[in-house]
């Protein structure tokens, strides 16, 4: 997999045969996406449409953070009204005579998100910086609150709800329906941001971050131009909104949480911001992790926070970042290699030390009784086994140790990987 | 009369909280450039150790500890958690202080458990101190007033005269410069974050026992603060005093009148039908008190970004 | 009668309490290559601000053109026709050569909102960045991310991206701070072949490169134009002897 690390398309520096490659993997992709259906269970496709759903949302924020190095804390502004807007759609054909083609319903998330973009754009543009953000996330406060008020369009405390109806002979009832609609539409938005990137106005939008007074300088409006950004944003994740009420048919005030909003950022971070599918594998692992987990532990925010800050310190470019750099085929591995296994070495330690003391923890603290036991890995260890603790303390302390001690090394290089075409 | 009286003192005390908690996080964003999300876990923190040392030591020496103990736990995450992240670019540092809160509010979870905690006032503390009509004013109140202000009035002092306070100062306008000049900028940077901690840790011991100790406590006033901090001008404490209590008086007083706009509209005979459109128009203020922050952010970032004292643009 | 491309009447700009421009009038001529000298605090960058309309006067007028610029964003006053660089390098560095000047054709050519071609199919576009990177002997570069190139080039990439937006009146600060005598040397030989048929105004400390480009110099000095002329002329100016030059010839 061959992409592009730095930020902007360097298409022309990418040799032939990486570009063949390239495309290939995108192919396969593609097909991969199609037929997992086939594999899962329900519930695993239901993972798999929430994951699609979460990478389009966070590429949606990675355009205006990679592009114009804006941080928008109200990306769930969009989302929320896409979703709603979807389900109005849809309850508007509930029982109508006619009927309303069912894969088209996103379409009503595009267009309420452009709408919001434009709205919000305006305004938010007046400001940069750490003002933009701020500006943001009190729109999305105060949109929280009118949605909680607001009845007939939000639905109030409980929030509306819906049904998907029968279109073209399919029922739309299963979720196997509703993953190929889910995946065309995040393919679609996909491809267009894509194509969007090897455009004039792509070039263009990539170089306001990069440098906007010497825009301004060249002869461009550079508000115009970031609002028309934060139009494109919005319109995608107003389609991830949509698509996400499409889903589960219904929405309510709690789409405009704070954690909405940070949800894209987290994620798009964690995957890396400054390739292209960085923000959608960090979506989809964090997703994964979550979903996953939380039907392991009851405490899995923790070890989601715990990973989410690693990554960040560790690997400040990204898992995805880290990948492209890894396969630039650049890496001196005599060099790296040693503290790179040291370092994973450190980490599975920490982890597995602080696993079993949080889940002891938690077990001791809150249990009824201190005859509660950790069941795991086929053991089972008594809360108030000190040799339990001790091994998950020291376990930990070692890792950290080693973390602490190859982490500068490892962030360096990470640092020099950035500068690898 | 006796509404407007309690209801101003009340807001005046609770925007000297407000401002505990805020007056390390505007200077924390002067220094940093950064907003520490994980600023309202450390007034929590602070809540959950004063609780927990209270019933051991004392209340008073609680207090203590409980600064003491965020001071250092503040102190530790900007060395071995926010110093890496430096020269990322401020995007990172938000996000590790991010992860932090989340962090934060699951160990709380995993010790204490997700309910209130039964963390009150202590007995020789609780007692009326003057009468307001019917009803005593509690002297605990007056209490977090005074150490609030002692706080500030400390903070004042240590910044504006002594020479600790010039390189902190200077740190937070140019801190290359002042490292070139010898000082040792990252202890700086991570003196102030241990102290902007601490205060918010103090904060959260006081306030905990009069209001709620839970692990929502983060989030609440968390938010809360970074609106205060903007109005405040980012950066500037004493824009974070004026905007405390600025909307700490609003705030108490909106939550105690239940005004409508459609009351509002009565004035122009447009009342009943302001009432047949519903919805926002009939809210009454006490409802949309935590909005209204919020709505004051909004006006101050369109208007005047540097905020009531702030002097970046 | 050569025309006025740039005049300005009175200029004053003060930062507060400070006056730092003092009622300058400055008049540069079609064709002409008219540098702007003066001590360090004279205020020059202050009116390249000005002239580029990054920041307004607090009295006073700036005619571009004929017309007044007061008011106008740095956009708008581009698209009339001025062209600006910086005495602090300031390209795309994340971009390459080619991308970096693709940037300022597009704007040339209005497009902006394009969003249904791809940009390196546009023939007649890379055309143009062809042309343009040939000028500056950047050809070899096209591929480098600008933040790569070695001081000279990327002062040679900022000159390029100034021109790409044709502008007829040019103004250039310091376009050879920091270089050694033999790339000052050859940059001065490119800017005197990309200037030709077009107006220059630049800012420049190097006094040989002002006596070899220029044929008109004025002497800003505490915000105030004290002597205007021809090169030699101004050479024996004793007041700009001693403003400038500390020589105290009285």
């Amino acid at each position: 997999m061959s992409m592009a690390v730095g930020g902007e398309p360097a298409v022309a520096t990418v040799g032939f045969r990486r570009r063949g490659l390239f495309w290939l993997a995108g192919l396969v992709a593609v097909v991969a996406l199609v037929a997992l259906p086939g594999c899962l269970s329900p519930k695993g496709v239901h993972y798999a449409i929430r994951l699609l759903i979460a990478a389009l949302y966070a590429m949606a924020f990675n355009v205006l953070w990679s592009q114009a190095r804006l941080l928008s804390f109200g990306q769930a502004a969009p989302f929320g009204i896409g979703a709603f807007s979807v389900l109005h759609l849809m309850r508007l054909f509930e029982d109508a005579q006619l009927s309303f083609p069912t894969p088209l319903l996103p379409v009503a998330g595009i267009l309420a998100g452009i709408v919001v973009g434009v709205l919000v754009g305006l305004f938010a543009t007046i400001r940069t910086g750490t003002y933009f953000s701020m500006i943001t996330l009190a729109m999305t406060e105060l949109l929280g609150v009118l949605a909680r008020r607001w009845n007939s369009a939000f639905g109030g405390e409980t929030g509306l709800s819906s049904m998907r109806m029968p279109w073209a002979g399919l029922s739309f009832g299963n979720f196997y329906e509703v993953y190929y609609v889910v995946l065309f539409w995040c393919l679609l938005g996909l491809g267009i941001l894509w194509f969007l990137k090897l455009t004039p106005f792509g070039n263009i939008a990539a170089a306001v971050g990069n440098n906007e007074r010497r825009l301004e300088f060249l002869g461009f409006n550079t508000r115009i131009l970031k609002t028309q950004i934060v139009t494109v944003s919005f319109a995608v994740a107003g389609l991830a909104g949509g698509l996400l009420a499409f889903t589960t048919e219904n929405a309510s005030y709690e789409l405009f949480s704070g954690y909405t909003s940070a949800e894209p950022i987290i994620q798009s971070f964690f995957g890396g911001v400054g390739t292209f599918l960085g923000p959608a594998l960090g979506a989809a692992i964090l997703s994964l992790f979550g979903l996953v987990l939380s039907d392991v532990t009851r405490i899995w925010l923790l070890y989601q926070g715990i990973l989410f800050i690693l990554v960040i310190i560790l690997l400040p470019i990204g898992v995805g970042g880290a990948i492209a750099a890894l396969s630039s085929g650049r890496v001196p591995w005599a060099k790296m290699g040693p503290w790179l296994a040291a370092v994973g070495c450190g980490l599975l330690l920490l982890f597995a030390g602080t696993t079993l003391i949080s889940e002891l923890a938690y077990r001791f603290f809150q249990a009824s009784n201190l005859k509660e036991t950790l069941d795991i890995l086929g053991l089972s260890i008594a809360v108030t086994s000190i040799s339990a603790w001790i091994f998950g303390i020291v376990a930990a302390s070692i890792g950290l140790i080693i973390v602490l001690k190859g982490e500068r090394r490892i962030r360096e290089f990470w640092a020099s990987a950035r500068q690898m075409p | 009369m006796e509404f407007v009286v309690s209801s101003f003192l009340n807001g005046l005390i609770y925007g000297l909280l407000l401002f505990m908690v805020s007056a390390g996080l505007t200077l924390i964003f002067g220094m940093m450039g950064v907003l520490n999300f994980a600023h309202g876990s450390f007034y929590m923190l602070g809540a959950y150790m004063g609780y927990f040392l209270s019933s051991r030591i004392g209340f008073i020496p609680a207090l203590f500890g409980a600064g003491i103990i965020v001071g250092i736990v503040g102190m530790l995450c900007e060395r071995f958690l926010l110093q890496p992240v430096h020269r990322e670019g401020h995007a990172h540092e938000l996000l590790v202080t991010f992860g932090l809160l989340f962090v934060f509010d699951e160990i709380v979870k995993i010790v204490f458990g997700q309910f209130a905690m039964n963390y009150a006032v202590p007995a020789d503390l609780n007692f009326e101190v003057f009468r307001l009509g019917n009803f005593g004013y509690p002297f605990y109140r007056l209490f977090i007033g005074i150490v609030a202000a002692a706080l500030f009035f400390g903070l004042y002092v240590l910044v504006r005269y002594t020479r600790a306070g010039l390189i902190v100062r200077a740190a937070v306008q140019r801190p290359l410069m002042v490292q070139v000049l010898g000082h040792n900028v990252p202890l700086v940077f991570m003196i102030v974050f241990a102290c902007g901690a601490a205060m918010a840790g103090i904060a959260g011991a006081i306030a905990g026992a009069l209001l709620t100790t839970s692990p929502t406590m983060a989030r609440d006033i968390g938010t809360l603060v970074f609106v205060i901090v903007v109005i405040g001008g980012l950066g500037s404490v004493s824009g974070a005093l004026v905007a405390s209590l600025l909307i700490g008086v609003f705030s108490t007083f909106a939550i105690g009148l239940d005004w409508t706009i459609a009351d509002g509209l009565a004035w122009f005979g447009l009342r009943s039908v302001a009432q047949q459109i519903g919805g926002l128009l009939v809210t009454p203020l006490s409802t949309m008190a935590g909005v209204l922050p919020f709505v004051l952010m909004l006006v101050v970032l369109l208007v005047r970004p540097a905020g009531l004292l702030g002097d970046r643009a | 009668m050569t025309k006025t491309v740039l005049q300005t009447a009175q200029l004053k700009k003060a930062f507060g309490p400070i006056e730092i421009i003092r009622g300058v009038d400055l008049e540069v001529c079609e064709g002409e290559r008219h540098a702007l000298i003066g001590p360090n605090g004279a205020g020059k960058s202050t009116m390249f601000e000005l002239l580029s309309a990054s920041i307004a006067p607090t009295s006073g007028d700036i005619l571009l053109f004929g017309q007044s610029i007061l008011g106008l964003s740095p956009a708008n006053v581009n698209r009339r026709g001025l062209g600006r660089s910086f005495q602090i390098t300031s390209v795309f560095p994340g971009m390459t050569v080619t991308e970096n000047l693709r940037l300022g054709v597009f704007a040339r050519r209005g497009i902006r909102f394009d969003a249904m071609h791809i940009s390196s199919r546009l023939s007649d576009v890379n055309e143009e960045v062809e042309k343009l990177m040939t000028t500056v002997r950047l050809q070899d570069r096209r591929n480098t991310h600008a933040s790569d190139l070695p001081y000279s080039e990327q002062r040679a990439l900022e000159l390029a991206l100034t021109l790409t937006t044709d502008p007829q009146l040019l103004l250039l600060d310091e376009p050879t701070a920091g270089m050694s005598r033999q790339e000052a040397e050859h940059t001065v030989e490119l800017i005197q072949r990309v200037t030709d048929g077009r107006t220059l105004l630049i800012v420049e400390h190097d006094m040989e490169v002002v006596f070899t480009l220029c044929n008109r110099i004025s002497v800003l000095v505490y915000g105030q134009v004290i002597a205007t002329g021809e090169p030699q002329a101004i050479r024996k100016n004793a007041d700009v002897q001693t403003a400038y030059l500390g020589i105290d010839t009285q």
